[in-house]
């Protein structure tokens, strides 16, 4: 115990003699405080009160009386379970794919890996409806099938896991490709086959990566509503539409409040379980001693499959696409075949404002919401300071709620003096940077954990102080998870719909607000339009960032880092 | 060149004045409008031109925008709430985010379609109707239903999509007309009966048009204009009005309490209940039905053709809650 105590004292002497990393912790809980526990804050109390004022907990006995709304909290915990298990499943088969046999077309499968982050709403469950549905192209017309459950668990689970295993595979795809392969030699010249290896070697060290990404999916999946407000119907509920449907349909701030609350638990259990588990294990993968190997970790049969899977894949996320761009260049989806151009001559009259203020929102938010991802990512793995738990898990906070609830917070918080930003582009930007932190710094820690301390240790050991060893060591390392926060960013940022239906304004208005809107008046094909724009937009932003990192990990490799 | 430079610079001065003055003089207003960004911009745009007020708008659908005006109501962003079904407004007047505005233009106007003191004014209406994919008749070979009645017929099986009530106003007042044809128990009777026909309950009012028209179901019901603009794209769509009758809504607009831009937001509602305001409503293709009865209807059906059933909107306020609750305790498990 005295040397307990002792050690702890000695880390916060050392905290105190840094005073340039002392100020970005505080500084970093002062912006989680005023721009996620205050509005979070704020929704807590209004479904904690009535009308007037008063104390008054009816919401929440009524919510939890409901039979409707019990069955909608069992649905979301199925969905988000099954979204977890299958999206991680999804994006390791690509990761695994990509990184560990030399298939051919791994371009391809990359792009097409990472494509569905870019997932329209409203107009991509439309699309599984156009190929699913009664008179579906894949269902009626391939194999004559007309009465395929779209509408419910089948039709929504299709839409979630293709809509978030992007995440996984992004994660997976870093941590798969920082994992050395001469711990697979090792394990082959003592005489494993290859299933052991893989079991023993690659899946155990890839564990942090799977929890990390799991407990994403998870919460996200809870979270979101665009996909199950179209393809689960009523006869399905879920909490997140409840809760959207009670503050839009019934005009119940205050219980669409109490069901995002609820919503809050499962998200917190998950991240504890989680905490709990991985943090037991510790994998270390980086250690700067270069690496070379010519043996392949699968077989030859085992290479095809994988390969014919992940092929298998990409046609069913390409025919998705393919209809949404089917719906975008002809006259009128599904009907009027004709070849035209006129939806985007549409899309760029009416929607050009909308365009501009959405580029102006993602580019705004995105290199704040990612480089603050990985500056915490870096603090929580390699600092140990008061709080830091409490650090990690306030940062998954707005991340877990509804966007719905989290929108009308950020405007009850922030509608008024001393911090007045309803109507400015400000609080849209703020509401992105911190609703969509948590995947980088996700990423960064799985990362991180696969990275020997004994790197930057040399280079504290050199004289460096914080900040040049989080520019000059961490943040090179951890280049694909920052990559990875960048895409994540700037694809929400492009196609957020649920909070910023409440942020926009008549001065900054977004694409996705259009596609909404377009789809609900009667206008398919011009939402497609809008969605092709969209979709455009993102690739071409994800293929010059690809460009632009793909030198700097160049450097780092040309570094002797030995990362294969 | 000195004095070359000293013209130029007055001249710059003499623009910016001009530029500021200009600026200075225009008026604007601020709308939120839950008349979709389309048809809210070709009506706003028409009140631009006809009054010289530039307008900016959000499209924020009905449920969202009260939320919104309520969560502000300490800042209000916007002057005007523009759409929306008459029952919300009443909602809005009640909990006091609105201001009444006394026009004069109301003459001609029925007097259920607008508030006595002031607080919200009509738009437009539009009466619920059936929405029918004939092509996807013909492949369940199922006959035209002409009566809520005919709904019932086993040849529609998993082929009808309404809106949950608890999502949207469109299958509320599908409930309270149903329940001026057949009484209360009547109509969650029938809402029964007609439950193995459902293909899904959609959770947003304009969720059936989306299916009906590109085939993949053959009914829809919901008010309108989303069926007559897939008419208008070619879909094989056709609307039927069924003889029993059918409730409608009127779509309102109020000033907002604190609107910063007060006498632009008067003119707004002296135009758009003007018989100029709602000519243009026709005139640009919206599909909503004006509700003065001296302009011209164009291509709509007349009224005099629907059996329109009336509506008790402080009835239909004060039941919300109750009615939706029994309608997901005893009909949605059918």
């Amino acid at each position: 115990m005295p040397m307990r105590s002792e050690e702890s004292r000695n880390r916060l002497v050392n905290l105190l003699k840094d005073p340039l990393l002392l100020t970005i912790i505080l500084l970093i809980f002062a912006l989680l405080a005023v721009f996620i526990v205050f509005p979070v804050v704020r929704v807590f109390v209004i479904s904690l009160t009535d009308r007037q004022g008063q104390f008054d907990v009816g919401a929440y006995t009524r919510a939890f009386s409901n039979r409707y709304m019990r069955q909608g909290f069992f649905n979301s915990l199925l969905v988000g379970g099954l979204t977890a298990v299958f999206g991680m499943l999804v994006g390791y088969l690509f990761a695994y794919t990509v990184n560990r046999t030399d298939s051919p077309l791994k371009g391809f499968l990359r792009a097409i890996a990472v494509l569905p982050i870019v997932f329209p709403p409203f107009v991509g469950a439309l699309s599984i409806i156009m190929l699913f549905g009664f008179n579906g192209l894949i269902t009626a017309g391939i194999f004559g099938i007309r009465n395929f459950p779209v509408y419910g668990l089948w039709g929504l689970m299709i839409a979630q896991v293709m809509c978030f295993f992007p995440v996984a595979f992004i994660t997976l795809d870093g941590v798969i490709s920082t994992i050395s392969p001469t711990l697979e030699d090792a394990a082959l010249n003592l005489g494993a086959n290859r299933w052991q290896a893989f079991r023993k070697v690659i899946l155990p060290m890839s564990i942090p990566g799977i929890a990390s990404t799991m407990l994403v999916l998870f919460i996200e999946s809870l979270a979101d509503f665009g996909n199950p407000l179209i393809l689960a119907g009523s006869k399905f509920p879920v909490l997140s539409v409840q809760a959207y449907l009670q503050i839009t349909g019934m005009f119940d701030t205050r219980g669409g409040a109490a069901l995002a609350v609820w919503l809050l638990i499962p998200s917190a259990i998950a991240f504890l379980l989680q905490k709990y588990w991985v943090s037991r294990k510790r994998y270390v993968t980086v250690t700067g001693k270069p690496t070379t190997s010519v043996l392949k970790s699968v077989s030859t049969p085992v290479k095809w499959i994988l390969f014919a899977l992940c092929m298998l894949l990409a046609a069913f996320i390409l025919a998705i696409y393919g209809t949404i761009f089917w719906g975008a260049f002809v006259r009128a989806w599904g009907m009027n075949n004709t070849l035209t151009l006129q939806n985007f001559v549409y899309v760029f009259d009416v929607g050009m404002k909308a365009i501009r203020d959405t580029l102006v929102v993602a580019f705004t938010s995105t290199p704040i919401s990612a480089l603050l991802g990985m500056i915490m990512a870096f603090l929580l793995v390699r600092k140990v300071f008061p709080g830091r738990r409490l650090m990690e898990f306030t940062s998954l906070l707005s991340f877990a709620i509804p966007g719905t609830v989290i929108g009308i917070g950020y405007i009850l918080a922030f509608n008024s003096p001393p911090l007045l930003l309803t109507g400015t582009l400000a609080i849209i930007v703020l509401n992105f940077v911190f609703r969509y932190m948590p995947v980088g710094i996700q990423a960064g820690v799985a990362l991180l954990n696969q990275v020997d301390p004994a790197i930057e240790e040399a280079a504290y050991t050199l004289g460096a102080n914080s900040r040049q060893v989080f520019a000059k060591v961490t943040l090179p390392l951890i280049i694909p998870a920052f990559f990875s926060a960048l895409v994540f960013a700037f694809v929400r940022a492009m196609t957020a719909i649920s909070a910023a239906i409440f942020l926009v304004s008549a001065r900054w208005n977004l694409i996705t607000v259009q596609i909404l809107s377009q789809s609900d008046s009667g206008r398919l094909s011009e939402a497609c339009a809008f969605s092709v724009v969209l979709i455009g937009i993102i690739m071409g932003f994800v293929g010059l960032l690809k460009i632009f990192l793909r030198n700097q990990v160049s450097l780092a490799r040309s570094g002797g880092l030995g990362q294969r | 060149m000195y004095v070359r430079r000293k013209w130029f610079n007055l001249l710059v001065a003499a623009l910016v004045v001009a530029a500021v003055g200009i600026a200075g003089f225009a008026q604007r207003l601020v709308v939120y409008s839950s008349v979709d960004e389309a048809n809210a911009r070709l009506i706003l745009n028409a009140f631009s031109k006809a009054t010289g007020i530039a307008v900016d708008f959000v499209f924020l659908s009905s449920g969202p925008a009260l939320a919104r005006i309520e969560a502000e109501l300490a800042n209000p962003q916007a002057d005007v709430w523009f759409g929306a079904p008459l029952e919300n407004h009443v909602i809005a007047k009640e909990r006091g985010f609105t201001q009444p505005y006394k026009t004069l233009a109301v003459y001609g106007v029925s007097p259920e379609f607008y508030d006595v003191d002031g607080y919200y004014h009509p738009i437009y209406m539009n009466p619920l109707g059936i929405g029918i994919n004939t092509n996807v008749l013909k492949q369940i070979g199922a006959p035209m239903p002409e009566s809520w009645d005919d709904l019932l017929n086993p040849a529609f099986a998993k082929m009808i999509q309404y809106p949950n009530p608890q999502a949207s106003g469109t299958a509320y007042s599908f409930i309270t007309g149903l329940i001026q044809v057949y009484g209360e128990d009547g109509a969650f009777q029938y809402l029964r009966n007609l439950a193995p026909n459902i293909q899904t309950y959609t959770q947003s009012g304009t969720g059936p048009s989306k299916a009906v028209g590109p085939g993949q179901c053959a009914v829809g019901i919901q008010f309108t204009p989303a069926f007559f603009q897939f008419m208008e794209q070619g879909y094989p769509v056709t609307v039927v009005f069924p003889k029993e009758g059918v409730p409608y809504e009127v779509a309102s607009v109020s000033i907002l309490k604190g609107a910063k831009n007060l006498a632009a937001a008067q003119q707004l509602i002296d135009w758009i209940v003007s018989p100029a305001g709602q000519q243009t409503i026709v005139d640009v293709k919206t599909y909503f039905y004006p509700i003065r009865s001296d302009v011209d209807f164009g291509s709509l059906q007349p009224l005099s053709t629907i059996r329109l059933l009336p509506v008790d909107s402080a009835w239909a306020a004060q039941n919300k809650a109750r009615l939706v609750e029994r309608w997901i305790n005893e009909v949605l498990p059918y």
